[in-house]
């Protein structure tokens, strides 16, 4: 840490060389004049010329005033390095926001073919961070030997060291290769999607197949990297049994689960499922299988249940979108008078339900005699729904549109009845007298 | 932000853009206790030597910062091929070095062109530290390119074994090459200024004996040629093959310079045996000095500049020359006050006999034999390997060294 504390005061010593200081004033001054530009040009608000008739350049009016501030950071440096023929730190710092702008333009361009949240969560959790730690070690190997800092020994114990550049792979790879593999995860699966023609949940299944492997992967090449000792990843790994045998026994078991639950793809992003505890009422669905736990959308109260990825293995469920097909069937119980002929009940119960837009003709609906209550023959009308998400909905339509079909037949829905006879007066009670 | 605060914002901006530049002497130009000194690492340099070197130069930063708390020197070696492509990162960043320590062999004129280095201003008591000849030749234009460090003299090095003592002229050394007696000899292409003015050329004097010295270079052409032709004598074209060659026994005496002994002597010990150079046909040896040379940079505040001018009296002081002279006992003082115990230090002896009678090249002549090394050197390898005869390359050389700026000094 002395070695990185030298190093730190050096860089200090040097930014406050004259030289240094001069292009440092240079692009103060550039940010000053686009300060005043940008009050008086008001880019992204002012309507463009041929705004109209090209429509991508609303998509990089946003960008508009950054734009303008690269042009004067880039009009000053230039000027520094003809007048002076010292820049190169002013150009540096040009470079390296030119290439921060280009990528808000490759974001823009993004957006267009990937979900807006996927690119911007990549964007705040990788992009930015990443051309900042970029930056960073960029800005100082302009002062600095970065090799010389990069293999600074940083920490010790026994024998072994870790370097500066370890230190940050460990650190920092380790953060992007986690948050960075979504991208490139889903622009492979949209590849494959489009190639092996996949559905839905199979290619969200396989986004995060590919974005753990890559994760892993690139986990792998970090050790590699820092120079991780096979006998010490061993002995780490024990310690971690260990650990995992106690205090992770959970979060491991619900890691190992996703996995597992990903290979196997009983369970994939998209699917709908009765959890036993849903009384088979709401079906949610599963939107993200994660390393911990899975996110389920129940659209009833429109919330997200974060269930634990084991209670797929403890418990049974219930799926709409397993082997077969996604096909619900859902049913419609209803009494109707014992005077009306069950022919013609059911033939009306079955007409009615075609009648109603999201229950299928194929399989067709079927009517059906129950039983024979106390006040009423029972009859289900029973249909088939594409998506089982749809299912207390359009029992709702169905159960409307038989009301109304009764109605309109005159077929009664009779309500329980019950005659009540009164008891013979006994004599000598004051009912007699 | 209000608009008064961004107009003293602007204006101090454009104060520092326009009005303090590295000349200026106040205000922010005095920013800056912290100096950076780059050590030109040569290839051709004794690698203990050079470790010595550095140890010491450490130490006496380390002195030089007990003595001045609030001065900061930063020290940095970088290795000479690697040295101009360094100093155009850095100037082209502002980060240009406050001082630079350079081998003798740098065409400092062309540094300046560049702008990496600048000129010092040494008053009377700042001259003194230095012996005037050898500050006389780092003259370019009437200004102060650069300063001696020390002065490393070109010596005879032999293994006592195998050869009792030197031989003292060329012909000797052919003589004895005839008598299984192996040599070593450099042949590099940058080397020809050492190896002319070893026969005793007087090659820096060019135009005013132009005919005499027509026919010292050929004869100094047919000497390499007869000498080429003995099995026993070797032409190697780097000082480290040279140095290795005595040290493996390969030969038994080369020409070295006094920075070579820490490698020589801890390898052959009491049998190494050093001496002046041979005479040549034209006279006695006449070779040059390797003087490691202080060279200011040219991005330097004032304040800088000052510290790195007191740093380099610092390092040339009496007491820290003599210092370096009995430590190191390879290099020799510049600064003329010393008196070196000689009669206690026989190495130094030889070497202070050796610097008696050297030559000294301007910056000028310099920068025009770095210019032509190719050529020359592509010359005397012709002659060496037998493609062209001693009389058919002597004209060209010598019309070479005609061409050249006629300014030299002897001490």
């Amino acid at each position: 840490m002395n070695e990185i504390s030298l190093l730190l005061q050096d860089l200090l010593a040097d930014l406050l060389r004259i030289e240094v200081l001069r292009q440092f004033a240079a692009l103060g001054l550039a940010f000053g004049a686009w300060l005043v530009l940008k009050a008086q040009l008001k880019l992204e608000h002012r309507p463009w010329p041929q705004e109209k008739r090209w429509p991508w350049l609303a998509l990089v009016k946003p960008l508009a005033n950054e734009t303008l501030l690269w042009l004067c950071l880039a009009g000053a440096s230039t000027w520094l390095v003809t007048t002076t023929g010292v820049g190169d730190l002013a150009r540096y710092l040009t470079s390296f926001y030119a290439i921060c702008l280009l990528s808000r333009f490759g974001l823009v361009v993004l957006r267009l073919y990937i979900p807006s949240k996927v690119v911007k969560a990549t964007d705040l959790r990788v992009i930015r961070p990443l051309l900042l730690l970029i930056g960073v070690l960029l800005f100082y190997s302009q002062f600095a030997d970065l090799n010389q800092l990069w293999s600074t020994q940083v920490l010790h114990w026994g024998n072994d060291h870790l370097t500066f550049g370890a230190l940050i792979m460990l650190v920092f790879g380790t953060y992007f290769v986690i948050a960075g593999a979504e991208l490139p995860a889903l622009a492979a699966a949209e590849v494959m999607r489009r190639a092996f023609e996949m559905n839905g949940p199979t290619h969200r299944a396989s986004a995060l197949v590919i974005r753990y492997g890559l994760a892993a992967f690139g986990l792998v090449l970090i050790l590699a990297y820092v120079g991780v000792n096979p006998t010490l990843l061993a002995a780490v790994g024990g310690g971690l049994s260990v650990g995992l045998g106690f205090g992770l026994k959970e979060v491991f078991s619900n890691f190992v689960s996703g996995l597992w639950l990903l290979l196997e793809g009983a369970i994939r992003p998209g699917d709908v499922l009765l959890l036993e505890s849903g009384k088979g009422e709401d079906p949610c669905e599963v939107l993200e299988l994660g390393m911990r736990a899975t996110t389920l959308w129940r659209d009833r109260d429109n919330v997200e249940l974060v269930v634990p990825n084991q209670t797929f293995f403890t418990q049974a469920m219930v799926t709409y979108s397993g082997l077969r097909d996604r096909r619900r069937r859902g049913q419609v119980l209803i009494g109707a008078a014992y005077r009306h002929p069950p022919e013609t009940v059911i033939a009306l119960l079955e007409v009615t339900a075609l009648t109603i837009p999201r229950v299928l003709h194929q399989p067709a609906p079927k009517g059906l005699l129950l039983r024979y209550d106390d006040s009423a023959i029972t009859y289900a009308i029973r249909y088939w729904i594409e998506n089982p998400m749809d299912g207390v909905g359009v029992a709702s339509e169905v159960g409307i549109a038989v009301w109304n079909a009764f109605h309109r037949e005159g077929i009664e829905i009779p309500f329980p009845q019950r005659v009540l006879h009164g008891a013979p007066s006994l004599p000598g009670s004051a009912d007699s007298q | 932000m209000g608009q008064s605060r961004l107009l003293a914002m602007v204006l101090a901006l454009s104060g520092l853009l326009t009005g303090c530049g590295s000349s200026g002497t106040t205000g922010i130009s005095e920013l800056g206790s912290s100096i950076t000194v780059l050590a030109e690492l040569s290839s051709k340099a004794d690698p203990i030597e050079q470790a010595r070197v550095q140890e010491l130069l450490q130490r006496e930063i380390k002195e030089f910062k007990r003595i001045n708390p609030r001065l900061s020197i930063r020290f940095r070696a970088i290795p000479s091929d690697r040295l101009e492509q360094e100093l155009n990162y850095r100037t082209q960043r502002g980060l240009g070095p406050d001082l630079l320590l350079l081998e003798s062999n740098r065409d400092l004129i062309n540094l300046q062109e560049k702008v990496y280095i600048s000129p010092v201003v040494l008053s009377n008591q700042e001259q003194s530290n230095f012996r005037s000849t050898y500050l006389g030749q780092l003259r370019y234009r009437g200004q102060q390119l650069a300063v001696p460090f020390v002065v490393i003299p070109a010596l005879a090095c032999f293994d006592r074994r195998q050869l009792p003592q030197s031989p003292q002229t060329l012909a000797a050394i052919i003589r004895l090459g005839q008598q299984n007696h192996s040599f070593g000899l450099n042949s590099s292409s940058d080397g020809l200024d050492e190896v002319m003015s070893g026969f005793g050329i007087e090659l820096f004097h060019g135009k005013t004996a132009s005919s005499t010295n027509n026919n010292q270079v050929l004869n100094a052409l047919q000497w390499y040629r007869e000498a080429n032709l003995q099995p026993h004598i070797s032409f190697v074209d780097n000082d480290e093959e040279l140095r290795q060659g005595l040290i493996a026994g390969r030969f038994e005496w080369i020409p070295c310079y006094s920075g070579w002994l820490p490698s020589l002597q801890k390898a052959l010990g009491t049998n190494l045996g050093i001496a002046i150079l041979p005479a040549g046909p034209g006279g006695p040896s006449k070779p040059l000095v390797r003087t490691p040379l202080w060279v200011f940079g040219a991005q330097s505040s004032t304040r800088q500049r000052q510290i790195a001018k007191e740093f380099v009296m610092f390092t040339t002081n009496v007491v820290n020359q003599r210092g370096m002279a009995l430590e190191l006992g390879t290099v020799l003082p510049v600064n003329p006050s010393i008196e070196l115990p000689l009669k206690a230090y026989p190495t130094l002896a030889v070497m202070d006999a050796a610097i008696k009678n050297v030559t000294l090249t301007t910056l000028e002549q310099k920068h025009f034999l770095l210019q032509n090394a190719k050529k020359a050197g592509a010359w005397v390898n012709q002659v060496i390997t037998g493609v062209q005869s001693p009389s058919a390359v002597a004209p060209k050389i010598q019309a070479l060294f005609e061409a050249m700026p006629t300014t030299g000094s002897q001490p």
